[in-house]
């Protein structure tokens, strides 16, 4: 080969590996990049707004029946639609070409439909008529495969028809539920007689007749005029708002409904009333257009049987009077009482919860979604808006091109539906992803069904359809913070203690056997240190806890003992301890210390708490004492991070120069002196990097807190309960969170928030360590 | 008095009690790590020693057979906690006895010690090793001839008719995969159509020829297996309990017998050193709390194997371009601090990035792909060995980058200098003079990362780690390697068992052992890299100077 093409062949080998390691290094800025990228981007579609498009218009005034719509609804693939007119008929229209499809009329229904109400989960549709006659249908859809083409068939189901007021009053508001076994329940009002309900079961198969004829009972709401109904699912209860602004709630036991609960809802008249899924949460509109949402809330009744006037919830109660306050934990002890009062239950009691954005106009109808605790309500003034239960928010307030009288979510909660009664019907698309979760969900109190009060909860995941997720991010926030100051208060003292003694005072070849040994201690698996804070720690401070209380106090006082002694020596008599020799003389110290806190424990204990440290803490304080609890954590992850205070501190100590430490000890400063006036202060930027790295890791750690802690959700500051850290939440509840749901990208956030924290803390460390670097190589 | 005060200030000034206060932090630490370290490796290394077995006789009459496990005595109570092993009859493993209760702790060389493949051990007296209407008493000189024998037997029966299941199996698979074809077909929702019905046919008549061709070499094959499995079943031996009841275990159950109190130790030592070669070459039993932790071995040396191919031509190839290819200033020093902060970031972030970026995202784009009939039954496109093995690269990529790092810094100038000055391209002086010199500081890295890894959790539990496979990812079946499979790792054999298994108080021995063999594995690689780095910082600052 000549030296010419061996020259060219370098050139070209150079060329290429030029090219790879450039790629290689790009590589690594590109998995940086993309790390912080991908979380975002996984992150991000939490916080977008939800997104309704028209998707399609059609005039169908000329094709369908000119009579008054009542109802409408879509099958599930939103492909069809159909409509209740006032004559009781029901139209199948196509949503993609705008035809009509079907029609179909009931067979028993003679008189003009006046009133009608449509289930939120089922195309479940009850009517009243002219005449005081009720009744019900179903509308199935069935989806048929011809070749690749899905059809989907429309066919209605007819419920009986009969007489719900036997007087014959018109049914001017009708509400109607039906559960899954077909126990029916119908309530309707007519202005001649009042308020009625009837519950009858419905079979599915039998044809229906004309001469059925349920019970029907009266519901005592004397000269009210009912303007709304609404029948809850949970318990087939019965609320009435009325014309006075008042929500009338009936409770059903057996056959009979008493009246539970009359509530000033408004100053004005309430015009529409529905319920959220589950039955739970009420949306109550009126005639200012306001919209508002209430659901029960469990009450206790607290009397004062003492002589003062005393306060519960920071209300004044007058000797002898009663008063009547949201459970916030009365009844289980959780929340503090003053001991005058006496406590008896308060049954529920319907409370307002939040407002949403109003109408301009009255409220004319409230679509709950079938899905979500979303809701859509249409005003008087021809708006229509989007609002979301849990976060409060009304995402989108839009003007279709006419009035809506009539509106629905599709069965899936992909889409909307209005209606005018100039026959124009709107199809839109609705793309909400995550409306539940706003950074008020996450990071403020939130008022849930089932609470007291407005409160920070996590809980992910539970075991009904209709349950649910809470999302409060600031009990993982203060479970990690927790975990994290018990690990420092352990951790930072010892690891700092030891890497003064070590660099300063200790002899080098001490130093040179210790260090790497500390080295080790940070590359023992965390889930090695985890599982013996859970199964070897944990039940021995729980066997032992005043045993390990009293060893917190019998080593300080262990240690002033023999410094007294000490002391009491003559110098001339002191034994020799320079060099490695403090270290073997302080270890039986520190041992007999440890043992005498040991065998004292049983004594302290039967002298100051009756011989049982829990009990009395229970019986005193009021402390449940968890096995699995702070200390424990506290110990283990400390036992983690003391290594990495430990090596950078040292490192940062011994990196004093020798010039200053020289110069002191030739000013005559003891050991002690030098280390603490001279070193420390020089190497204390470097320490405080060690801190916040230590601080870093803790913050991180997951195997640890997983397994040393019962993983509680819960914000309570004692130390001998545990917590869920954010890290141990992501690594619970990541693998059952389904991909792209509000879990997963909850759980991502979180891991964002794990992120950007370390990473501002590792920088902060970092530049601190540089700087500190070149600040003693000047020197 | 003045003297005295000086001598009281000079005391304090001399900072002997802040001094010890100090060292008392020292020694504190030094405890912390010598105990832990010792703890782990005393109660992992001795669970395998045959302990005695105890006959406890009870004031009631009757008596107990267990191992002294631990002891209690305060001036209340004074119990002792005997193992009395036979869950299958007891029901729990463990059982306190009152001192006060018994009369009397003898330790008869005849009671024996039968591992069982499930409910533990078993300790009892046996009878007698009878097959059929045969027996030998336990009392007979040869009997430990013939158990032995028979053992053996048993052993190579089982596994000749697990062999014989296998060829039945490979050769049914034909016929299999037409029957499978033929119930989705039956459960499709077109299961009506003219063109469905048309394909039923076809592969019920292929069925028909499959079955036809396999004919009466299938039939002798099963014959032949119904004889092995009739002849494993047969032998069994009697063993009196200490309830007084007859259990009659089958061999096929026994892994092996043993009579701890007649053993010496020597004997007792062979029978530690085969139980722990067990514990490392066999599979896990009972729900992972009895049997050993070979999966786990090879999924967490697979995993970690697969993770340095990733990380180390990365990780050099990154900081060979920081430190000798890229332009220095302010951009290359953020992104240096970033990489190096990258090391701190909590590994379960990585773990998150992993399950939605490796096995979502990539895993998921695969199987659309290439695996498109097998959905929706996911195939990368859900945890696996790749996706967890990938996921640890990236976490462990700064630690290589780092470390190498500081070895190209640690190469002196001159050497450089001199190469270059030879008229040696760049490359040809990075890699002649400076990747030799930094190879120590390399290496250093890649340990560190390996055991990082080795050690690591957390992301693995959301990418692909599961508690029990059925299989390990390497095995004769095409392609031999699979990388979609999911693995047991031993970091999260401990947290499994030591947390999630029902009867944790049995599992203890399991997880102790497991965490000393992690820790031995752990702490011995740093030691490593801990070395080599020292050896590095010698060899640079003697020709620094």
């Amino acid at each position: 080969m000549s030296l010419d093409r061996h020259d060219k062949m370098v050139a070209r080998v150079d060329a290429w590996a030029r090219r790879v390691i450039t790629l290689g290094g790009a590589v690594i800025i590109f998995s940086v990049v993309g790390l912080v990228g991908f979380i975002l981007y996984e992150t991000y579609p939490l916080f977008a707004s939800p997104v309704i498009e028209k998707t399609g218009e059609w005039a169908l005034a000329s094709r369908i029946s000119p009579a008054k719509g009542l109802e409408i609804g879509s099958d599930e693939y939103r492909e069809t639609s159909y409509r209740l007119d006032d004559k009781g008929n029901l139209d199948f229209i196509s949503l993609e070409s705008g035809a009509k499809l079907a029609t179909f009329s009931n067979p028993l229904l003679h008189d003009r439909v006046v009133s009608s109400h449509r289930m939120t989960r089922r195309n479940f549709v009850t009517f009243g008529a002219e005449g005081g006659r009720a009744g019900t249908a179903e509308i199935k859809y069935l989806a048929n495969y011809a070749g690749k083409k899905r059809v989907v068939d429309p066919s209605v189901k007819y419920g009986p028809v009969f007489l719900l007021d036997k007087d014959g009053g018109g049914i001017s508001k009708i509400a109607g539920y039906a559960d899954d076994d077909g126990n029916v329940t119908v309530a309707g009002f007519s202005r001649k007689s009042g308020l009625f309900a009837a519950s009858y079961r419905l079979s599915g198969d039998e044809a229906p007749s004309a001469d059925f004829n349920p019970k029907a009972v009266k519901l005592e709401a004397p000269g009210e005029i009912v303007t709304s109904l609404a029948i809850s699912s949970q318990d087939a209860a019965v609320f009435a708002g009325t014309e006075s602004g008042f929500v009338f709630i009936f409770s059903k036991s057996g056959d009979v409904y008493a009246l539970r609960e009359k509530i000033k809802a408004s100053d004005v008249s309430v015009t529409a009333l529905a319920f959220l899924i589950g039955g739970e949460q009420l949306i109550v509109g009126d005639a200012d257009g306001k919209i508002s949402e209430w659901f029960d809330v469990r009450h206790v009744r607290l009397k004062n049987n003492g002589s003062q006037t005393a306060y519960a919830g920071g209300l004044p109660v007058k000797p002898g009077e009663e008063i009547e306050l949201p459970d916030t934990g009365y009844s289980d002890k959780k929340a503090g009482l003053d001991k005058a009062f006496t406590l008896a239950s308060g049954g529920k009691k319907l409370l307002k919860i939040r407002s949403f954005e109003s109408h301009k106009e009255r409220v004319e109808i409230i679509a709950a979604s079938p899905r979500d605790l979303g809701f859509a309500t249409a005003g008087g003034d021809g708006t229509v808006a989007y609002h979301y239960s849990t976060s409060g928010r009304t995402y989108k307030v839009w003007k279709p091109g006419q009035k809506a009288d009539l509106l629905v979510f599709s069965p899936k909660a992909d889409g909307l539906l209005s209606m005018g009664n100039d026959g124009m019907l709107y199809n839109y698309s609705l793309d909400a992803k995550h409306p539940e979760i706003t950074v008020g969900t996450l990071f403020s109190k939130v008022w849930y069904v089932g609470y007291p009060g407005s409160q920070y909860v996590w809980q992910s995941s539970g075991g009904t359809d209709d349950f649910e997720p809470k999302f409060s991010l600031m009990p993982l926030i203060f479970g990690t913070l927790k975990g994290t100051l018990y690990a420092m208060l352990f951790s930072v003292p010892l690891a700092i203690l030891g890497a003064v003694y070590l660099s300063q005072i200790a002899p080098s070849s001490l130093r040179n056997a210790i260090k790497p040994m500390i080295e080790l201690m940070a590359a023992i698996p965390s889930v090695v240190v985890g599982f013996l804070a859970g199964l070897w720690l944990s039940p021995i401070i729980s066997n032992h806890t005043m045993s390990f209380l009293m060893m917190l106090v019998s080593v300080p006082v262990g240690w002033l003992f023999f410094v007294l002694v000490w002391w009491a020596i003559p110098r001339k008599k002191r034994p020799d301890t320079s060099g490695a020799g403090e270290l073997f003389f302080l270890t039986p110290i520190v041992l007999a210390s440890v043992a005498a806190g040991y065998f004292a424990a049983p004594g302290v204990e039967s002298l100051l708490f009756h011989g049982d440290l829990k009990q009395w803490m229970y019986s005193t304080l009021g402390i449940v004492y968890d096995p699995r609890n702070s200390v424990v954590v506290g110990l283990a992850l400390g036992f983690a991070v003391v290594p990495i205070i430990f090596t950078i501190s040292e490192d940062a100590l011994s990196a004093v120069p020798p010039s200053l430490t020289t110069a002191a000890y030739a000013l005559a400063a003891s050991r002690w002196q030098t280390a603490i006036f001279v070193a420390l202060p020089a190497a204390s930027p470097g320490i405080f990097a060690a801190v916040m790295l230590g601080l870093g890791r803790a913050v991180g750690e997951t195997m640890i807190v997983l397994m040393a802690t019962g993983n509680t959700p819960i914000m309570d500051l004692s130390i001998f309960n545990g917590m869920r850290t954010m890290s141990a939440a992501i690594a619970v509840e990541m693998p059952e969170a389904p991909v792209g749901g509000s879990l997963y990208r909850v759980l991502f956030l979180v891991g964002l928030l794990l992120f950007v924290f370390t990473f501002l803390i590792n920088t902060v460390a970092e530049l601190i360590t540089m700087r500190l670097k070149k600040k003693f190589s000047r020197l | 008095m003045g003297e005295k005060k000086d001598y009281v200030r000079g005391f304090w000034a001399e900072g002997t009690p802040f001094i010890w206060f100090s060292g008392i932090a020292a020694v504190v630490l030094v405890l912390m790590v010598v105990g832990l370290v010792s703890l782990i490796l005393a109660n992992g290394m001795s669970q395998f020693w045959p302990a005695s077995v105890a006959k406890v006789s009870l004031k009631n009459g009757s008596y107990l057979l267990g191992s002294v496990s631990d002891r209690e005595k305060t001036s209340e109570r004074d119990r002792i906690l005997l193992r009395i092993a036979n869950r299958d009859v007891n029901g729990l493993d463990f059982k306190w006895v009152e001192s006060s209760a018994i009369t009397k702790v003898e330790y008869p060389e005849s009671v024996s010690v039968l591992e069982r493949d499930e409910y533990g051990p078993m300790y009892g007296f046996i009878n007698s090793l009878a097959e059929g209407e045969s027996s030998v008493a336990s009392s007979s000189p040869e009997f430990q001839n013939v158990l032995r024998e028979k053992l053996r037997t048993v052993r190579e029966k089982t596994a000749s008719a697990k062999k014989l299941q296998a060829t039945i199996d490979s050769e049914k698979k034909e016929v299999t995969a037409v029957e499978v074809r033929l119930r989705r077909l039956d459960e499709g929702e077109k299961a009506n159509d003219p063109e469905t019905l048309l394909e039923k046919a076809g592969l019920e008549k292929r069925r028909g020829v499959l079955l036809e061709n396999l004919g009466t070499k299938l039939a002798d094959e099963e014959k032949e297996l119904e004889r092995l499995k009739a002849e494993v079943e047969a032998p069994r031996l009697d063993v009196t309990l200490s309830d007084g009841s007859v259990a009659k275990v089958k061999l096929r159950k026994v892994l092996a017998v043993f009579n701890p109190n007649a053993m010496w130790f020597g004997a007792k030592f062979v029978h530690y050193m085969g139980n722990m070669a067990s514990f490392i070459t066999d599979w896990p039993r009972e729900s992972n709390t009895e049997g050993g932790v070979y999966p786990a071995i090879f999924g967490t040396v697979m995993m970690v194997f697969i993770m340095v191919l990733i990380c180390t031509p990365l990780g050099v190839l990154a900081a060979l371009y920081m430190h000798e290819y890229a332009r220095q200033g302010f951009l290359l020093s953020a992104i240096r601090l970033a990489v190096n902060n990258l090391a701190g970031v909590p590994s379960i972030v990585y773990g998150i990035f992993g399950l939605g970026f490796f096995v979502y995202m990539l895993g998921g784009g695969i199987d659309r792909l290439f695996f498109a009939d097998k959905l929706p039954e996911p195939t990368y496109g859900t945890g696996g060995i790749l996706w967890a093995s990938l996921t640890l690269a990236l976490l462990t990529v700064p630690v290589v980058v780092v470390s190498t790092m500081e070895g190209l810094s640690a190469v002196p100038r001159a050497n450089r200098d001199g190469a270059l000055a030879l008229g040696s391209s760049k490359f040809q002086m990075i890699w002649n003079v400076v990747l030799p010199n930094a190879a120590p500081g390399i290496l250093t890295g890649v340990i560190l990362a390996v055991s990082r890894a080795a050690g690591e959790v957390a992301p693995l539990m959301i990418t692909g780690v599961v508690k029990l496979v059925s299989a390990v990812p390497v095995d004769a079946v095409w392609p031999y390697v699979h990388m979609d499979r999911k693995f047991m790792h031993l970091g999260f054999h401990i947290y499994d068992v030591g947390f999630q298994s029902p009867n944790v108080e049995a599992a203890k021995p399991m997880v102790y052992t497991t965490a000393a063999l992690l820790l031995l594995i752990v702490v011995a690689l740093n030691a490593l890299a801990i070395l080599l780095r020292n050896k590095l910082r010698k060899k640079y600052m003697g020709s620094a100077l």
